[in-house]
């Protein structure tokens, strides 16, 4: 009896080695790429992970409407070399877990070409290395944690395969390092204690003592979403602080300013693009004044760039003017260029590269994205090479301050 | 600012900070009374109830119409709940069970509220205060929306104390908690205890909520379930199930709080809050004013 | 298909050999995203298994569970990296480690009880979240740690192989299997049935001998050690690890997955496992309904299914091993020795004392119950203990077993001084007792019950028991021999595998006598045994309580009901108001005009 059953059992497994195709056992003894070749079926298909729902599902939603705003006008104008596309999206709600699963999900279709990442850092340093071991390019569209994209600093070579169309932490860390150093000698700094708070604290408190001698007065964090920051902020003002630089999230901003009034700490506040975003404005209110934010500048621009102003358009047109797009029906909010404009430029740029490269090979694409040179993106103008694999610099970063106009407060760029 | 003057700032603030806490607690009390069942999904109905108020302001109705609105809807879920995820339960003792079920209402009342109104922070309106109201003590600035939830949180204490010990309800209440059978035998309803325990734990829930989320100034859809953390710790401390206790808890866990990030560190307050949390359970394992459960043999 | 052919056939060893085999084939079936998402199921069996244990079994919640599950993850992973040692030492190191923590725990957690308890574990979950955030430079503080050897990354090796998802899944199977193995040996073992007698009451489970501390120790020390090999199956298969994996609302998944499933069974948490590791994943395409849907299946499940899966498949775990043939009953033989034996009944008695109070005092916050007790129990005899009620008598039987402290005096057994020992301290050396409504574990069967009673007869170790060695197995079947032995005696065999909450009140009462009498007690204490017998349950009982006697153990009895007394005591003491007013034999009892008046007298009236 048992000697039969292993006999069938024998078997079976013999059958299942053979007939399997598309088997764990076949795809993890593989190298990739080969099974693309035959994806002529008239649609390129690429996946993504985000977080379309919980409690960041801000960032995850905004980014799945940026990228099929841009699948759309592709679609509309024929497709990548008259092929349509199509994308595959997977919900992560920001879990680490959950986003190694779908991209596992997503490689293992092979008709998916290319990624769209995470939302967020964890799940962004969660998901590379798979797509990185796997070849298969990945678009990085969020986390600003630089290892995600230059595993060994921005000094050293980028992951193959990833391509970085977020505001890296160290980009937005230089252009408030080098503004607090130029303007004051005693600052304080604050952060929450997230990867994104602690890393880009680390980067200014570097640069300020390296370029400028400076040495912070203090350096606090707090938790996302705490209500009270007495103890940071009379620390600080005991400190005798000139300025509380502060790397955060915009309703943890208000709470700040708010403490900040209270305890009678009249300094500037500067901050990370949490700044200059709606929860900030409308938590703190009139107290907003005299805070400087730095920002992705290209929504901020009078006129707007040709390619903003019809990114905006798509997006009021199916959109309307909703929340992403902010209380002013005219102009959208700056802060969409962190949540759907870095995706919308993200998706055109990697279709372009497919377009360029004639090819949905992961090598070919990866080649005809570092080839990318000026190309005009809403948030910034995209060149990429082999050493460089991110493409928001410092220039496309301004300086924002709220100022009063009249009975309102207006957000200008900073003089 | 003089180091006499840090502490008391520490100490004022971490009071005001731990009112919050005891708010929340209080809200536990009353369904652990009559049930032994404490309700998980409190700080999504804390979040909730300011969520619905918020849009029913934003929709232009006024306060006076909001307010009773929220309520009476948050209240309907306290129905609910006890209807649909405790009763059901409670024959179950050990099943544990109705930890899943209330933080399954939870859960899903988090998902609703960024369904319908987004994860982005909203900013909720100031209520009776302004954001920037302020009160001096010793020369220590207070904010006082702050200070009426101290006062709220005292004055909850205090009604609880006269309605458990002096009213016929609150006799009812402690029938039905020592046996609901037995109360059932001396002619209380018991199951229409169980039920308006639960309903006045959600009203509470509501207060707290348009109390509390003026303070954080905007709300989430997370705001609540990480407040709501902090209540239980608060309600631990004092003793489950009473109402002193939940004062006091609260308000000793806010001076905590604020002593270990002024005098240590910031990073380590949470940290040592609960480090302080376990010593103390350790020591007094019903907290400091739970009832001393006799053994019965 | 009904229940009973349902457990034939899983228990079957064919069935189980083609259940390995069928999962072993998973990789040639699946694409790897479905292999990935079976690796996370065997991870999270042993999470739920592992809460299983702890919350279960041994009763202790705990809301803090991700804790065990990060330590674990954090030390494989960093012995990995920073030292290069082999996965097979670094899971040891890592539920070494854990097993330390664990037992740590057990003693502030070993103090509190329900809700404090889940609070404390919270608390706990949130210190080891916190440490993990703040160190920095070991556990790689917020960014995480990256660069941990995986097998999706293809940098995994074991034993020098380099391993892919599939093999690497092929590991986790084994282990899986292994655990559940010794999991299953270790609860169907006495050390198993123990956790659940301190489930239901540390105070009945102590009257037998067992420690509810080293309970909960060991209940702790395994279930964190299983966490901890789930942490690191889990930091190998992500590569990367970072704190936000480990929140609350990991600890709080971790315990649904054992509430869904069914706390106290082994299948149960397996379903729940896999319901919470595959749902969520197949959810997908309603998107953003997908949170809603799952909090609603959460909220529902309980409606319909209030004891998780296991309930709706009548799923029990029997909690003993009989691994001999199942029809082996006691032979006739024994029974008719059993029988006469119980004819010799005053063989035994002898005028050396067993237990002596000396002149014992218990004041209740003021109110004194008992006023200087001193009496002596002798070998062999049986010592009704009378009094009206609140005289004192059951005051007495739990100070002597250890239930209460006392105020003043002494308590001595055969030359110990046992005043004031802890209750299962007391039980151990032989005193054991019933209470005055049973203290049976309801959801475990009669014979389960009764092998509770053989707890201090047992001599095996944890590690022979939960690897199945030879000798635990022929301890077992020993004691089963024994329970079934007292099983006819008592007229149980009937219902030997009905679960105890289900049957009448008498027969409970029946197995909470028999369940004594297997702890082969040097003393047992009777409380109101009789109380709520039918006549046929009361003429079983005399026959158990001679049976008793003719084995020479001494027994002292408290009761109301007089024929049932006087029909088998020797010598009678009797209480009034917390005052010894008459120590002798029944016929001078009731000539006592002390007794009279105080006792008979209300008695009569009443």
């Amino acid at each position: 009896m048992m000697k039969r059953l292993s006999v069938i059992a024998l078997g079976l497994i013999l059958l299942f080695i053979t007939a399997c195709s598309n088997s764990a056992i076949n795809t993890s003894t593989n190298s990739s790429g080969g099974k693309k070749e035959d994806s002529d079926k008239g649609t390129i298909k690429i996946g993504m992970t985000s977080a379309i729902t919980g409690p960041y599902s801000e960032y995850g939603e905004g980014n799945k409407r940026g990228v099929e705003l841009a699948i759309e006008e592709w679609n509309k104008n024929g497709g990548i070399n008259g092929k349509k596309i199509e994308v595959k999206i997977l919900d992560d709600q920001l879990v680490p877990d959950k986003a190694a699963t779908n991209v596992q999900q997503l490689i293992a279709d092979p008709e998916i070409v290319a990624l769209i990442g995470p939302a967020g850092s964890g799940p962004g340093l969660a998901t590379v290395p798979i797509t990185e071991a796997k070849g298969m390019v990945h678009m990085n569209i969020v986390p600003q944690t630089v290892s995600v994209t230059y595993p060994n600093g921005t000094n050293q070579p980028p992951r193959k395969n990833v391509f970085s169309f977020a505001l890296q932490n160290d980009v937005e860390a230089n252009v408030l390092g080098k503004f607090a150093g130029e303007n004051w000698i005693k600052v304080a700094l604050l952060h929450e204690s997230t990867a994104y708070g602690k890393s880009g604290i680390d980067l200014i408190s570097e640069m300020l003592e390296k370029d400028f001698s400076v040495k912070p007065v203090a350096r606090e964090e707090y938790n996302q979403g705490v209500s009270d920051m007495t103890s940071q902020l009379s620390k600080i003002k005991n400190a005798g602080a000139e300025v509380v630089v502060v790397v955060g999230l915009g309703a943890d901003l208000a709470n700040i300013k708010k403490g900040m009034d209270r305890l009678g700490l009249n300094v500037p506040l500067v901050a990370t693009n949490g700044a200059l975003s709606n929860p900030y404005v409308e938590g703190a209110g009139d107290l907003v004044l005299g805070t400087i934010g730095s920002m992705i500048g290209a929504l901020g621009q009078e006129p707007l760039s040709k390619e903003a102003q019809k990114f905006a358009d798509a997006y009021k047109k199916k959109y309307g003017a909703d929340r992403y797009w902010g209380n002013d029906e005219e102009n959208p909010q700056l802060f969409m260029s962190l949540n759907v404009a870095n995706a919308y430029d993200g998706a055109n740029v990697l279709f372009e590269a497919i377009k360029n490269a004639e090819s949905t090979k992961s090598e070919d694409i990866i080649k005809s994205l570092e080839s990318i040179k000026d190309f005009k993106g809403v948030n910034a103008t995209y060149s990429f090479s082999e050493q460089q694999h991110h493409a928001i610099s410092e220039e496309a970063l301004n300086l924002f301050e709220y100022v009063k106009d009249g009975d309102n407060i207006k957000l200008v760029p900073y003089e | 600012m003089s180091s006499l003057q840090f502490a008391l700032e520490l100490i004022f603030t971490g009071l005001c900070v731990g009112a919050v806490y005891s708010l929340i607690a209080h809200g536990f009390n009353i369904t652990f009374w009559t049930t032994k069942v404490v309700n998980f999904g409190h700080g999504p109905f804390i979040m909730f109830c300011s969520m619905l108020v918020l849009s029913f302001l934003m929709k232009g109705l006024p306060w006076i119409v909001s307010i009773p609105l929220g309520f009476s809807i948050i209240i309907l879920l306290g129905y609910i709940l006890e209807r649909f995820s405790i009763r059901p339960l409670l024959k179950y003792p050990t099943s544990m069970g109705w930890i899943v079920s209330t933080l399954g209402l939870g859960l899903f009342l988090q998902a609703l509220a960024s369904k319908i109104w987004g994860a982005q922070a909203l900013a909720f309106p100031p209520f009776i205060f302004q954001a920037t109201d302020y009160v001096s003590i010793f020369g220590i600035q207070l904010s006082a929306q702050y200070l009426l939830v101290l006062v709220m949180a005292l004055v909850i204490m205090l009604l609880m104390e006269v309605i458990i010990n002096k009213t016929i309800w609150g006799k009812a209440m402690k029938a039905v908690a020592f046996d609901p059978n037995f109360a059932r035998v001396m002619g209380i309803k018991s199951k229409m205890v169980m039920t308006l325990s639960f309903m006045i734990s959600a009203l509470l829930a509501g207060v707290a909520g348009i109390l509390i989320a003026p303070i954080y100034g905007t709300i989430t859809p997370e705001f609540g379930m990480n407040i709501m953390v902090l209540g239980f710790v608060a309600a631990v401390l004092g003793g489950i199930g009473s109402s002193k206790g939940a004062l006091f808890g609260g308000l000793m866990l806010g001076v905590i709080e604020k002593l270990v990030g002024g005098y240590i560190s910031t990073s380590a307050e949470h940290g040592v809050a609960f480090l302080i949390l376990i010593i103390i359970l350790a020591l007094k394992p019903d907290g400091f004013f739970g009832v001393k459960v006799v053994q019965k043999v | 298909m009904t229940s009973s052919t349902f457990k034939r056939i899983s228990n079957s060893g064919f069935t189980k050999l083609a259940l390995f085999l069928l999962f072993a084939l998973v990789p040639f079936f699946f694409a790897v995203n479905d292999v990935q998402l079976f690796i996370f199921w065997g991870i999270n069996i042993l999470l739920a298994q592992s809460i299983n244990l702890l919350s279960g079994f041994a009763g202790q919640i705990s809301l803090g569970h991700a804790a065990f599950y990060a330590i674990g993850a954090y030390t494989s992973a960093i012995f990995m990296t920073k030292f290069g040692l082999s996965l097979v030492v670094t899971i040891l190191l890592a539920a070494l480690l854990n097993g330390l923590v664990g037992y740590l725990l057990s003693f502030p957690a070993g103090r509190v009880k329900e809700f404090y308890l889940a609070m404390m574990t919270l608390g706990f979950g949130f210190i080891v979240q916190e440490v993990a955030k703040e160190w920095s430079s070991v556990t790689g503080g917020v960014m995480g740690l990256s660069g941990i050897p995986s097998p999706q990354l293809g940098t995994f090796t074991l034993l020098g192989i380099p391993m892919g998802l599939a093999y690497y899944y092929w590991v986790v199977l084994v282990i899986v299997v292994f655990f559940l193995w010794m999991f299953k040996n270790f609860v169907q073992s006495y050390i198993g049935r123990s956790f659940l007698a301190v489930h239901r009451s540390e105070l009945s489970a102590a009257s037998i001998g067992i420690s509810p501390q080293f309970v909960k120790q060991l209940a702790y020390t395994v279930s964190a050690l299983m966490a901890g090999v789930a942490g690191a199956l889990y930091a190998h298969l992500m590569g990367y690890i970072g704190t936000n994996s480990f929140g609350m609302m990991q600890s709080i998944e971790i315990l649904v997955m054992g509430i869904l499933g069914g706390f106290g069974t082994i299948i149960g948490p397996i379903l729940g496992a896999g319901f919470l590791t595959f749902i969520p994943n197949k959810l997908q395409f309603i998107q953003e309904y997908q949170l809603m849907i799952y909090s609603l299946l959460l909220v529902v499940s309980f409606l319909i299914i209030p004891q998780g899966f296991a309930g709706v498949l009548k799923l029990r775990t029997s909690l003993y091993k009989n691994l001999k043939s199942k029809e082996k009953s006691p032979s006739p033989a024994t029974t008719v020795v059993a029988k006469r034996e119980i004819n010799d009944l005053d063989a035994n008695r002898s005028h050396q004392p067993i237990l002596t109070t000396t002149n014992v005092i218990k004041d209740f916050s003021g109110l004194r119950a008992l006023n200087g007790i001193s009496f002596n129990l002798y070998r062999g005899e049986i010592l009704g203990l009378i009094g009206p009620n609140g005289s004192g008598k059951s005051t007495l039987v739990n100070l002597i077993s250890g239930i209460y402290p006392i105020t003043s005096g002494a308590i001595s057994f055969e030359d110990d001084d046992i005043t004031n020992k802890q209750s299962h301290l007391i039980a151990t050396k032989g005193i054991i007792r019933t209470f005055q409504d049973p203290h049976n574990v309801a959801n475990m069967t009669v014979r389960e019950n009764l092998l509770l009673g053989n707890h201090r007869l047992y001599q095996s170790g944890i590690l022979s028991c939960t690897l199945n060695l030879k000798r635990s197995i022929a301890e077992e079947q020993e004691m089963l021999a024994k329970v079934d032995q007292i099983m006819v005696l008592s007229e149980l065999a009937q219902y030997a595998d009905d679960q105890v909450g289900n049957l009448p009140y008498g027969i409970q009462r029946i197995v909470e006598v028999a369940r004594a009498i297997l702890a082969e007690p040097k003393i047992l204490l009777l409380d109101e045994p009789a109380a709520g017998l039918s006549e046929t349950e009361l003429k079983l009982l005399i026959q158990l309580i001679r049976y008793v006697k003719s084995k020479g153990i001494p027994v002292v009895l408290i009761d109301h009901h007089m024929d049932f007394v006087s029909s088998l005591v020797d010598r009678v003491v009797v209480l009034d108001s917390g005052e010894e007013i008459y120590t002798g034999d029944m016929k001078g009892m009731k000539q006592n005009k002390q007794v009279i008046e105080a006792y008979l007298g209300v008695a009569k009236h009443a």
